[in-house]
């Protein structure tokens, strides 16, 4: 048994989504880490800022000793990464806790950044005084180092966290999605090793695997009525034609034995009738079978039912009359899009049957109407009607009801008829008409129905 | 006239190639689609038997091949797929008419012969059968000067009748050509016709025109 996870896609993917999520992950926490070490440094040189000011006004009012005894009281009480120093105008050093200088930075410069004598870097603000001295307040770089490092922290928790949340809540999406499909392909499983009854287990609560199951339950269901269907077709098949092909073979071996030439020809003339009638049987079935399978398709066109009607009226209505029934046309003006062959084969076998059916002197009508998005074709008798199982029936190949065995009729005529209607995207109704039976082909047609296409006027 | 059968299956070929013999018809044959193109494209035939499945080159491919090449000679294609789009995409790839297997020796040679009739060159606004007459423009029947009053399916019938006058007709062409109807699980349909075309145009009148040939079809004539 296959699991879902040990398709051979499957390993490469864990491992492509592993080395994206990594590269995210690190993206985002370098971006934070970048912010945050903007914003700190954005802060402190607002700071320093603030505080040259001051002491280019304390400069300005008071004079240097003041400058010098500020600057020394804000080195002493100067965090870890603070930096302070006051030179005179040559640039010798008065106080603070720089020795030197710096080469890389001149005067009047806005949070630069510098490499101190220490070898180590930082950012500063310098001014020149009113009286020439020069004042530098700045960080070292490394002061933003533990703030960096504990938002770096704390993102990159979070950002951990989530992902495991995701993760986690994508294997269980997972474990259930493998677990619902599997209920599916357990049942495929089952059909393949033999169980043709097998169908998928529909939970309650609608949902879309409910929703599958239930679809694919109902494909099943269509499938094996196929089957079935086919199965009897065959069964039929296989007995429809080899009484006939019994019988040919029995008459030529008589045709063989016989002395009297017009005996044998006798015999012969009857083997053919049979091998016909075989033969007949056989291109119905296909008809049958190409219906069914919408085959046909390709060869439809334009049709004027109306027309269509008239000329199995014209075809049958001899026949009908032979029989002793009235044939009474009800025709309106419609055009469909239609196979013109399989719609007449349809109708002259509704035709065929009623007037095998119905009883002597009673009428029979044959008709199309429309309606609003369905056109119907339909053959009407005042004879005995069917009943429910009967009408049931009726429609399966080589149905022959059995109180009509004495009628002859290959029985394939009604079948025929429903399947050149499916073949339509309609269906074959056979209703009670009270009295008689009627025989309708509904076809449903897009858009509202037309009459014959007119010309421009 | 002179036929050429394209048939793989030697069974079938023979058949066909003694039966058409025996209808007086000079009859060469072919076993597959090149050897039917190049006979096709250097003889001149009056008609040819072509069937659908052959080895290597189907029939359909031959057939577009030799109309290609210009060749009109009329074929009449055979199949054993019997279904109406077989027929349609026959008849779009440039066949005359269509035949599905099995098919009867009398059916194919009453076909082949209506096939000539066809391409026949008159055009002419009067059909006549012996003392029958009919005139397709006043769509009037009279037979010794006698007017007979037909309903429009009897009047087309009659029709196709005369259009081949002393040739046999088959039933199945009787419904194919009049009413384009392609089926016959109906055996006795066409028979219902014929009798009440028969009583209108033979009763009354010494010398009957219309003659049924018993499992083949029928022949109006007015020769016994």
């Amino acid at each position: 048994m296959i699991g879902p996870t040990a398709l051979p896609w499957a390993r490469r993917f864990w491992f492509v989504a592993a080395v994206l999520i990594a590269t995210t992950l690190l993206a985002a926490i370098l971006l934070i880490d970048r912010v945050a070490e903007h914003q700190v440094s954005e802060l402190q040189a607002y700071a320093a800022g603030g505080m040259v000011d001051r002491m280019v006004l304390v400069a300005r009012d008071e004079g240097r000793p003041a400058v010098v005894q500020a600057v020394a009281r804000a080195t002493a009480s100067a965090s870890a990464g603070q930096i302070f120093l006051l030179t005179d105008a040559s640039g010798r050093p008065l106080v603070g806790n720089l020795g030197s200088w710096p080469q890389t930075i001149r005067v009047e410069e806005d949070w630069k950044s510098i490499r101190l004598p220490d070898g180590e870097d930082a950012r500063a603000i310098t001014a020149r005084l009113a009286n020439g001295d020069r004042l530098l307040i700045g960080e070292r770089d490394s002061s933003r180092l533990p703030l960096r490092a504990a938002v770096v922290k704390s993102a990159a928790a979070a950002l951990l966290a989530m992902m495991l949340i995701v993760g986690g809540l994508g294997l269980v999406l997972n474990a259930t999605v493998s677990r619902r499909v599997a209920v599916l392909s357990s049942t495929v499983h089952r059909i393949l090793t033999g169980d043709r009854s097998a169908r998928a287990e529909v939970g309650p609560t609608p949902d879309v695997f409910n929703d599958l199951a239930a679809t694919f339950n109902t494909m099943l269901d269509e499938n094996e009525q196929l089957m079935i269907g086919l199965r009897s077709v065959t069964d039929s098949l296989a007995h429809d034609l080899r009484t006939p092909l019994t019988r040919l073979v029995a008459l030529i071996e008589q045709a063989q034995v016989s002395d009297d030439d017009e005996d044998r020809a006798r015999l012969l003339e009857a083997a053919q009738h049979e091998a016909r009638f075989a033969a007949s049987t056989f291109a119905a079935l296909i008809d049958l079978a190409r219906a069914e399978t919408g085959l046909s398709r390709d060869t439809m066109e334009e049709l004027d039912l109306a027309d269509l009607v008239n000329v199995v009226a014209e075809i049958f209505g001899p026949l009908i009359e032979d029989r002793g029934h009235v044939l009474e046309l009800h025709v309106e003006p419609t055009v469909l899009h239609g196979h013109r062959q399989l719609l007449l084969q349809a109708l002259g076998n509704l035709l065929d049957n009623a007037a095998k059916y119905a009883p002597r002197g009673g009428a029979i009508q044959l008709g199309v109407t429309r309606s609003e998005g369905a056109v119907d074709l339909y053959v009407r008798d005042f004879g005995p009607g069917l009943s429910a199982t009967e009408t049931e029936e009726a429609v399966r190949p080589f149905a022959r009801l059995a109180r009509h065995h004495d009628h002859p009729g290959a029985g394939l005529g009604l079948a025929i008829a429903a399947a050149v209607a499916r073949l339509h995207d309609g269906r074959l109704l056979l209703e009670d008409a009270g009295p008689g039976l009627r025989a309708r082909l509904h076809i449903p047609t897009q858009g509202p129905t037309q009459g014959p296409t007119q010309g421009p006027n | 006239m002179r036929i050429l059968v394209v048939e793989d299956d030697s069974e079938t070929q023979a058949y066909l190639v003694r039966g058409l013999r025996q209808a007086g018809h000079v009859v060469d044959h072919a076993e597959d689609g090149h050897s039917a193109i190049h006979q096709m494209l250097t003889t001149r035939f009056d008609a040819a038997v072509l069937d659908r499945n052959l080895p290597e080159l189907d029939g359909l491919s031959v057939l577009k091949a030799v109309r290609a090449a210009g060749v009109e000679t009329p074929v009449l294609l055979l199949s054993a797929l019997g279904h109406t789009d077989e027929r349609v995409r026959g008849l779009r790839a440039g066949a005359d008419d269509y035949m599905a297997k099995p098919f009867s020796m009398e059916e194919l040679t009453a076909r082949l012969e209506a096939l000539q009739k066809r391409r026949g060159p008159a055009v002419s606004t009067t059909l006549v059968c012996g003392d029958l007459e009919m005139d397709l423009l006043s769509r009037t029947v009279s037979r010794s000067g006698r007017p007979i009053p037909l309903l429009p399916r009897e009047f087309k019938l009659l029709e196709e009748l005369l259009r081949h006058v002393d040739k046999v007709v088959t039933r199945t062409m009787l419904l194919e050509r009049v009413w384009d109807y392609r089926f016959e699980p109906h055996t006795t349909l066409i028979d219902t016709h014929i009798s009440r075309l028969r009583k209108k145009i033979d009763d009354g009148f010494a010398q009957p025109l219309l003659h049924t040939l018993r499992g083949v079809g029928y022949r109006l004539s007015a020769k016994p």
